[in-house]
């Protein structure tokens, strides 16, 4: 488990369960003003073949469409992709744009 | 039909890799001219240096000059004072021998044997004398020591003195006297009697040359001295150098001496004061060149900084206002000029650029007119910001006017789309909605790429239209887009617009949402252009963040 300060607006963290799932917390505020640091921490982060990948939402309070931008980035690279613990903010947004079943929106 | 674009879009951002590239190109040079061409302040600091410096030096320099002369003064004195100490002991031998040699008659016995005391090896003199007179004449009546051979060859003439007109008791000195070897003591015994007297030869060092022991007190002292006033070659006595008459700087002192003066001449061979003292003003005059050579670096250092970065702040500035209006002109060119105009349909549009990104944005709209009398509208956000964000804006929005023209219907228009934008490849995705609006049938088929659908207003009722959202362009490929169909309602108003209106940070879409449909509501009533802004103004209060564009409809009954 790492954690890398990204920005003043957002953080990334990563873990792996037993299945070999990496999941990536953010936190903070997903936008156009933090949106290359967490990339970069997430590029990191995928440099080791992951094919599952899991977001833990529960700690952003804010996304903008660069943040769904980079979410659907992630989401090509790998086989699968989950969103859990999403806030009613962030859930709203990837609904509005249509996006829950590419990114694996769950409840 | 209204036109409302937002006015000259809100200062942009020059990205600074953009204006660093070009303002590197500019030559050094240029900016702050070449190193032989120091600035004014430079050379003022320069000469102000220097001429404190060489203020410094000569006060440093005076005072060190006149501590030396005030002690040169002062160790010429004493020494004085020393020799004028000693000067008895030539003259009390003398006047003692002339008195024994009065109280006994004038034998040379007892002259002889007190003056052997004084005369020759370990005495003062080199010779001594006892002079009387016989029948008037002078003579010698006795003598010790040998006579110099000026006095050996003038024989009783050496005792001439005692006779001479005007001659009274005490002492007077000649010389030097036989090539300048000796210094002649003449002494005339008091008394009424027959006369008597003493004459002694004081023997100089050879070539007069005064030789000091080295623990000798005035050691850092040369000296000349003189018998009388005048400093003639032929009236010294002796001197420490040969280098006569002795130069500045030198102080003078003169010592009664028989019926005459010595004179003592003084000159420093080392610096009285210390080394330390003389060497100040060289340390002065070093230590402030250096300062002023630092000072003067570091001064043209900070102007050409300035210079340099005025320079560059102006390319800079320049540059920004090259790049904004780029970016202003890209995304006025981009978005509709001249709404067209179309029978029985109101078209109004808004756009407003955000406040916290500085960026050109990806927000535009778009309204085609068809040969069918129908037209195709368009609202769409390519995701971030910047030059490529409106690239991919500009080449969705051209290529649905070309859609368009071709005849494809909302739902084709947003399938075709797909193969322009890949968010992996590109790095962007869009949403889009498309509405087709059929005037002959009044219907409206909108087909949604992720996009917000329009609310629809009519009879101060109002609602999102309700349909299907298709995930947005880019994310996706060969996905047929779903259509929905609605009746245009009398009256009717509808709105479409990107996030920006609605979304706001730590709030959810839906409360924006509420609010639009309250807004749109509520003024239903009002001309459509200004329904649009104050909708606007209703919803981001304090400006948005993030760019907005609303396109409006109404028609008629």
């Amino acid at each position: 488990m790492g954690e890398v300060e990204d920005s003043l607006t957002a953080s990334v963290s990563s873990s792996r369960d037993s299945s070999g799932a990496l999941t990536l917390s953010i936190v903070g505020e997903l936008d156009i003003a933090s949106v290359g640091a967490v990339n970069e921490a997430i590029e990191e982060y995928l440099s080791d073949d992951s094919r599952r990948v899991v977001f833990d939402l529960g700690g952003l309070t804010f996304m903008d469409s660069t943040g769904l931008a980079l979410m659907l980035q992630v989401s090509k690279k790998v086989d699968t992709i989950e969103i859990y613990n999403a806030t009613p903010i962030v859930r709203r947004v990837i609904e509005a744009t249509g996006l829950e079943e590419i990114l694996g929106l769950r409840s | 039909m209204n036109q409302a674009v937002g006015d000259q879009p809100r200062g942009r951002r020059v990205s600074e890799g953009e204006s660093l590239d070009m303002g590197a190109q500019a030559s050094k040079w240029r900016r702050t001219g070449p190193w032989w061409r120091p600035s004014a302040v430079t050379v003022v600091v320069f000469v102000l240096g220097l001429a404190i410096t060489a203020a410094l030096a000569s006060v440093t320099a005076t005072v060190n000059n006149r501590d030396e002369n005030r002690l040169l003064l002062a160790q010429v004195r004493e020494a004085g004072t020393a020799l004028s100490a000693v000067l008895p002991d030539l003259e009390t031998p003398i006047a003692s021998g002339a008195a024994i040699a009065g109280v006994t008659g004038a034998q040379s016995a007892p002259f002889e044997k007190f003056m052997s005391d004084y005369v020759g090896t370990g005495g003062p003199f080199a010779y001594a004398a006892l002079c009387g007179t016989s029948g008037g004449a002078p003579r010698v009546l006795s003598s010790v020591g040998s006579s110099s051979a000026d006095v050996a060859t003038a024989g009783a003439a050496q005792c001439d003195f005692l006779t001479q007109k005007g001659a009274t008791s005490g002492f007077s000195v000649t010389g030097p006297v036989d090539n300048a070897t000796r210094l002649a003591l003449e002494y005339v015994a008091p008394g009424s009697g027959s006369p008597l007297g003493v004459y002694a030869e004081y023997p100089l060092p050879p070539d007069r040359r005064a030789v000091f022991p080295k623990s000798f007190a005035f050691s850092n002292l040369g000296f000349a001295l003189y018998l009388g006033h005048s400093e003639q070659e032929s009236h010294l006595v002796e001197s420490t150098t040969s280098d006569l008459p002795i130069g500045n700087p030198r102080a003078t002192t003169e010592l009664p001496f028989a019926n005459t003066v010595l004179t003592l001449v003084g000159t420093p061979t080392q610096p009285l004061a210390g080394l330390l003292s003389r060497r100040l003003t060289f340390w002065v005059i070093l230590s402030g060149l250096v300062l002023t050579i630092g000072a003067t670096a570091m001064t043209e250092r900070l102007v050409r900084r300035r210079r340099s970065a005025e320079v560059l702040a102006e390319e800079n500035r320049r540059l920004y206002g090259e790049q904004q209006s780029v970016s202003s002109a890209l995304q006025r060119a981009l978005l509709p000029k001249v709404t067209p105009h179309i029978t029985g349909v109101e078209i109004a549009t808004r756009y407003e650029a955000g406040l916290e990104v500085m960026d050109i944005g990806g927000d535009w709209f778009d309204v085609i007119t068809r040969t069918d009398g129908g037209f195709i509208f368009v609202v769409g956000d390519v995701s971030g910001h910047g030059v490529q964000a409106a690239v991919y804006m500009a080449s969705l929005h051209y290529a649905i006017r070309a859609y368009a023209a071709e005849g494809d219907s909302a739902g084709a228009i947003l399938d075709k789309l797909g193969a322009l934008l890949d968010v992996e490849r590109d790095g962007h995705f869009a949403t889009v909605l498309c509405g087709h609006v059929d005037s002959e049938r009044r219907e409206l088929i909108l087909a949604s790429a992720g996009h917000f659908p329009p609310i629809l207003v009519s009879q101060q009722k109002g609602s999102f239209v309700e349909m299907v959202i298709g995930p947005p362009i880019g994310t996706t490929r060969g996905r047929a887009y779903p259509t929905t169909t609605i009746t245009i309602p009398p009256e009717g108003t509808l709105l479409a617009f990107t996030d920006g209106l609605v979304e706001r940070k730590g709030e959810v879409i839906d409360i924006g949402l509420a609010q639009l449909r309250e807004a749109a509501t509520t003024g239903d009533d009002k001309p459509l252009t200004q329904l649009l802004s104050d909708v606007v103004a209703q919803l981001t209060p304090h400006g948005s963040d993030d760019d907005i564009a609303i396109l409006g409809l109404r028609w008629g009954k």
